[in-house]
């Protein structure tokens, strides 16, 4: 166990992002389109009528899972349990046959994983939600479009992270 | 990952050296022999004719001659003869085993006397390096299996619609699959090779998924390599994208329709292969693919001048990948129906820790699958059907002494018994899938509380009317809050302002004007919410199905509180259970070690113990749990100081000692207190250092209500029966199961956490109950324990317990339906009554006086910042003497009335009585009995007060100002 003086943030050096090699006008490609969807989310809800039947749907969906699902694209591959992503290079089709990467998944079904993730998505952006909504009534700076701007850049921050890589020794 | 990279190392330095050798002079010093080679052709069809042919060609032109040629035809005689006149020096062999393409690439490889087998498409042509370059990739040992590149060869052209990531469609290797040497999981038929012995360890194609003529369902290679690189444990399957093959796709294969059918074989085809080896290694490659390719496949059409990938190609995309989803759904969804085992994937057979049981553990012997299914689903859809059948015609508008069960008719009894019985047969046998449980869990809340929503047509019970309120001035005053105590009693909801800003927030961005259009659904949304958490925190604790699935039922039909409703409470109360749902599955730590230890984790009913992860990541998870901590905080008074005491009594256990943990969920609350609610605990701490510690005071249930009249006194005896009974059988469970109590401590003691704090404060009436429904998940884990036989248990569960599980829940829901819909006359509000509050605050004007017996009617709050309310039954006894000595004269007073013309010339007092009203005071005794039409006989009689509204659900008094009362005309 390394003492908490070493945690592994001083580790987490710019060079090894894939970010880095790439000029840094070019965008990761694959994560694009998490990063726009609070954006699309927005455009849809000025754009269309109150209470419209695709505004109510893709609101709706967008507030239930997708903050969630982008804070939690970061951690994914650090947290053992999670599938993590492979490092590096454009899609690899995957590792030879072998044990998992997760330590704690080994009794667990994949049922359970599933469930696990779907419920941390939908927690996170229901408490996205409500924070950013909280915030911006205690600041007295309230709108139903600024808490959304809020959650569209929470949203692309969270997509556009660079994951952070499992433990070593993984 | 480190051993990877030396893998790939040794193999592209050892590339360089033979790809250099291979072209020198045969060196008796360095030479380095290559492998021997077999190819095998399968062909079915004399169609094809004129590509085998060129196949054939290719293969004979190839720099490095392949040492044997098999051409196998699949049972096709004509063509058999052909091809033996035509090619002398191939061997020509008919398919030997069943028909399609893995028989006839099974004979090939009977027949094959070389170290490498290597297939080639019938419509496929190597490139001339191709041999050499595959038996290169042989020479370091540690390769079982290389494939190639396939290049597409349109023979009309590609279609300008079709994505270069979908050339696996027509067999060929797609964007997404890596250009440079790597090894990979599997690999495409067209272009692949093994070593012989490999099919001799691991056995030939699979039959069960194989292409038979044109139907392409597929996927026996990725099986295969699957099978290859769980049994070969160190070795790679090398991908050379130097080694070439031009695959020849006919116009046929560039049309939409072949394209869409093919995506959907293909999910079809992954389905089944899941379901031979896991979807974990199955479904690895084409998560990435999911997860990197498309969405970079997507960018790049949407990126303005792409060059290679236009924007026609985008539909293709989405529609791709929409149909291989449908089609692996399908494929799953059917084999929910098949017999077979169940549950996990197969475990690694290189795991040392197997547990225990698995030898034990009893392999449900095949059922047949229409019996299994149709024996499953009838009573869920019958028990569905009759309950929509039975809510049609229920009568609301005169509810009895005990709510709404009277009322409901004979089919939506039959309708719960039927589930009750569908739901024991399921749990019958152990190993069934988990879907079925939770199906009919689902059904469960949908009858349960769903029911509410769509018997009753307007909103039921006065707090969520309330909540409304709040949230309605919200959005009028454009979300401005009052931290500090302004607002009276409703000042806690500012205070604790998360719940109403996220639905301010959520009501703007729909565009609705009010929370109306979805109140009434909260109680079944947040009890169908819990499924989950609930089910990850019990399966921490056990991994028996069937006391996992009896604990979550005995959870829904223990809730009887009634705190599902459209709150702060129900919103926190889901967090909170997710919280510790993450708790206990990531933050378990090392525990002590030993024998009883071992035994606990090996005892059928209960679980190995989760296995710690280390610092960074549970400090990682830590880290995503403060979001929600912070949002528990920020809307509800009482969770968080749940969480807090929950997490410190978790404290107490080895496994669970998170100190840090701990010390959040304590300290964000504390500033959350000392901060947005800081004027609340100024007002109120003196009040509550008072009562803390007053047992008798606090425990005391709803806050000076007496149940009155037959239905109601019942009523309370069931809840509290109700409470008790699941209390009990807690008990039960943890003296008849000690492995399991010494295993579950954890969760017990988050059980019994709770419990002090009924003694902390009385928190309104209501902390009796809040404390058994936060109690509530670990006692439904130790009641259904109860239920449980003693191990050894019998492969199918024996009658006697199926009968004590049913009898249990039987009585158990029995009295649930008493204690939750049992207030509902007092609860529910018809439309009329609803009708007359709306006028009433139509012609009062702001600043005026609302005063009635009790605040339970409908829309009570609405615009409470602009009114003062007066609701009589809060007053202390001499207060309530006085008025009911003398109605009209106390109401008439200065204090009570008089003073609101002084201040504000233009505003009134108003009395109102609705039937709610009534069915309140009567049914919860908080006036004594005959008390409102006392009042109002007094009102009537008096010239001071004036009736401005009345109909059949009630009446508005306006208060006149005394010096009226010489003009006034009645």
């Amino acid at each position: 166990m390394t003492p908490l003086a070493r945690f592994p943030l001083t580790r987490f050096s710019l060079t090894r992002l894939p970010l880095a090699r790439l000029p840094l006008a070019r965008l990761p490609l694959s994560r694009v389109p998490l990063a726009a969807t609070g954006w699309v989310t927005l455009l849809l809800v000025t754009a269309l009528p109150d209470a419209a039947p695709l505004r109510i749907a893709v609101v709706s969906v967008y507030l239930l899972f997708l903050p969630g699902a982008a804070l939690l694209h970061p951690l994914r591959p650090a947290l053992s349990g999670l599938r993590p992503n492979e490092p590096g290079g454009p899609g690899t089709p995957g590792t030879p046959g072998g044990p998992g990467l997760g330590t704690a998944a080994d009794e667990d079904g994949r049922g359970a994983v599933a469930a696990q993730n779907l419920l941390l998505v939908v927690m996170l952006s229901l408490s996205a939600l409500v924070a950013a909504a909280t915030a911006l009534m205690l600041a007295g700076a309230f709108s139903g479009d600024r808490t959304l701007v809020v959650l569209a850049a929470l949203t692309s921050a969270g997509a556009l992270c660079p994951a952070l890589r499992p433990a070593a020794g993984a | 990952m480190g051993g990877r990279r030396i893998v790939q190392k040794i193999i592209s330095k050892t590339l360089h050296e033979t790809l250099e050798q291979s072209s020198e002079e045969p060196d008796p010093d360095g030479f380095v022999p290559l492998p021997t080679l077999t190819v095998v052709i399968c062909a079915y069809t004399l169609e094809r004719w004129d590509d085998i042919v060129q196949s054939v060609q290719s293969l004979r032109d190839q720099e490095t001659h392949p040492d044997q040629i098999i051409l196998v035809t699949d049972h096709n005689p004509e063509l058999q003869e052909r091809a033996f006149e035509h090619f002398p020096d191939l061997e020509v062999i008919p398919n030997r085993e069943r028909s399609g393409l893995s028989g006839a690439r099974n004979t090939g490889i009977a027949a094959a006397r070389a170290d490498v087998v290597a297939f080639l498409d019938d419509d496929a042509a190597a490139a001339p390096d191709w041999a050499g370059r595959l038996l290169a990739g042989y020479l370091d040992p540690k390769v079982i299996g290389v494939g190639g590149w396939i290049e597409p060869d349109w023979e009309v052209g590609r279609p300008g619609w079709f994505p270069t990531e979908f050339d696996w469609v027509v067999g060929c290797t797609y964007t997404g699959l890596p250009t440079a040497p790597l090894p990979i999981r599997n690999m495409i038929g067209a272009n692949m090779s093994l070593r012989r012995e490999v099919f001799g360890a691991v056995g030939g194609f699979s039959h069960d998924l194989g292409r038979a003529g044109t139907l392409p369902l597929g996927c026996e290679e990725t099986e295969l390599c699957i099978r290859a690189g769980r049994h070969y444990q160190d070795s790679v399957i090398l991908y050379l994208p130097d080694a070439v093959v031009r695959h020849h796709v006919g116009a046929r294969r560039g049309t939409w329709r072949y394209f869409l059918d093919r995506c959907l074989k293909e999910g079809l085809s992954k389905a089944a292969v899941s379901r031979m080896t896991g979807s974990g290694p199955a479904l690895a490659s084409e998560r990435a693919y999911l997860r990197s390719t498309i969405p970079r496949a997507l960018g790049r059409t949407l990126r303005p001048g792409a060059g290679d990938n236009p924007l026609s190609t985008l539909p293709a995309l989405l529609l791709g990948v929409t149909l291989t989803a449908l089609g692996y759904l399908a494929g799953r969804t059917r084999q929910l129906f098949l017999p077979g085992p169940d549950g996990p994937p197969v475990a690694s057979p290189a795991d040392p820790a197997s547990p225990a049981e698995a030898p034990a553990a009893d392999r449900d012997a095949p059922v047949r699958a229409g019996r299994t299914a149709l024996g499953l689903l009838l009573p869920l859809a019958a028990a569905l059907g009759l309950w929509a059948w039975s809510i049609q015609r229920v009568d609301v508008s005169d509810l009895g002494g005990f709510g709404l069960p009277a009322q409901l008719p004979w089919n939506y009894w039959a309708a719960v018994a039927l589930l009750l019985l569908g739901f024991v047969g399921a749990l019958r046998r152990r190993g069934r899938h988990p879907v079925w449980p939770a199906a009919y869990t689902v059904a469960l809340l949908v009858i349960q509380r769903a029911t509410s929503a769509l018997v009753y047509h307007t909103l039921l019970y006065a707090w969520t009317w309330k909540h409304i309120d709040i949230i309605d001035r919200l959005l009028a005053n454009g979300g401005h809050v009052e931290l500090g105590n302004q607002l009276g009693a409703m000042a806690p909801y500012d205070q604790w302002v998360g719940f109403f800003a996220a639905n301010t927030a959520l009501i703007r961005l729909l565009g609705l004007n009010t929370a109306l259009a979805y109140a009434a659904w909260a109680p079944f949304a947040s009890s169908l919410v819990l499924i989950v958490p609930l089910y990850l925190i019990f399966r921490c604790f056990s991994r028996d199905q069937r006391l996992i699935w009896t604990a979550v039922w005995i959870f829904f039909l223990g809730n009887w509180v009634g705190q599902d409703y459209f709150s702060p409470q129900a919103f926190a109360f889901f967090l909170y259970l997710g919280v510790l749902a993450v708790v206990f599955r990531q933050f378990a730590r090392p525990d002590r070690s030993g024998l009883l230890r071992a035994l606990d984790a090996g005892y059928p009913l209960g679980t190995r113990p989760r296995q710690p992860l280390d610092r960074r990541a549970r400090l990682l998870w830590t880290l995503l749990l403060v979001p929600v901590i912070v949002a528990i905080a920020a809307a509800h008074q009482l969770t968080p100081v749940m969480l807090a005491v929950g997490l410190v009594a978790l404290c107490l256990s080895r496994r669970y000692r998170n100190l840090w943990l701990a010390l959040l969920a304590c300290a964000i609350p504390a500033a959350w207190d000392l901060s947005s609610a800081l004027a609340f605990f100024k007002l109120q701490l003196p009040a509550m250092a008072q009562t803390f510690g007053n047992l008798l005071a606090n425990s005391q249930a709803g806050g000076g209500t007496t149940p009155t009249g037959l239905g109601p006194v019942t009523i309370s005896y069931l809840d509290r029966g109700l409470s008790a009974a699941v209390a009990l059988l807690a008990v039960a469970g943890l003296l008849r199961h000690p492995p399991l109590r010494r295993a579950g401590m954890p969760l017990l003691l988050l059980g019994i956490s709770p419990i002090p704090l009924a003694v902390a404060n009385n928190y309104g009436g209501e902390m009796i109950f809040r404390v058994y429904m936060f109690a509530l998940p670990g006692l439904a884990f130790f009641a259904a324990a109860a239920l449980q036989p003693r191990p050894p248990a019998a492969r199918l569960q024996r009658p006697r317990t199926a009968l004590l599980s049913l009898a249990v829940l039987a009585l158990l829901t029995a009295a649930f339906y008493p204690s939750y819909y049992g207030k509902d006359r007092v609860n529910y509000f018809p439309p009329g009554e609803i009708r007359l509050v709306d006028q009433l605050y139509r012609i009062a004007p702001p600043g005026s006086q609302i005063i009635a017996a009790t605040p339970n009617f409908p829309d009570a709050y609405r615009n409470y910042n602009e009114y003062t309310l007066w609701w009589l039954s809060d007053d202390d006894p001499a207060s309530t003497a006085a008025l009911l000595a003398n109605p009209a004269g106390y109401l008439g007073g200065q204090k009570q009335t008089g003073w609101i013309t002084q201040q504000n010339p233009r505003a009134f007092s108003y009395v109102i009585f609705t039937r709610a009203q009534y069915a309140d005071v009567a049914m919860d005794g908080l006036l004594p009995p005959g008390s409102i039409q006392r009042i109002q006989a007094s009102l009537a009689a008096s010239p001071r007060f004036r009736v401005v509204l009345r109909n059949a659900d009630g009446t508005v008094y306006q208060v006149l100002p005394p010096a009226s009362t010489a003009g006034s005309t009645r």
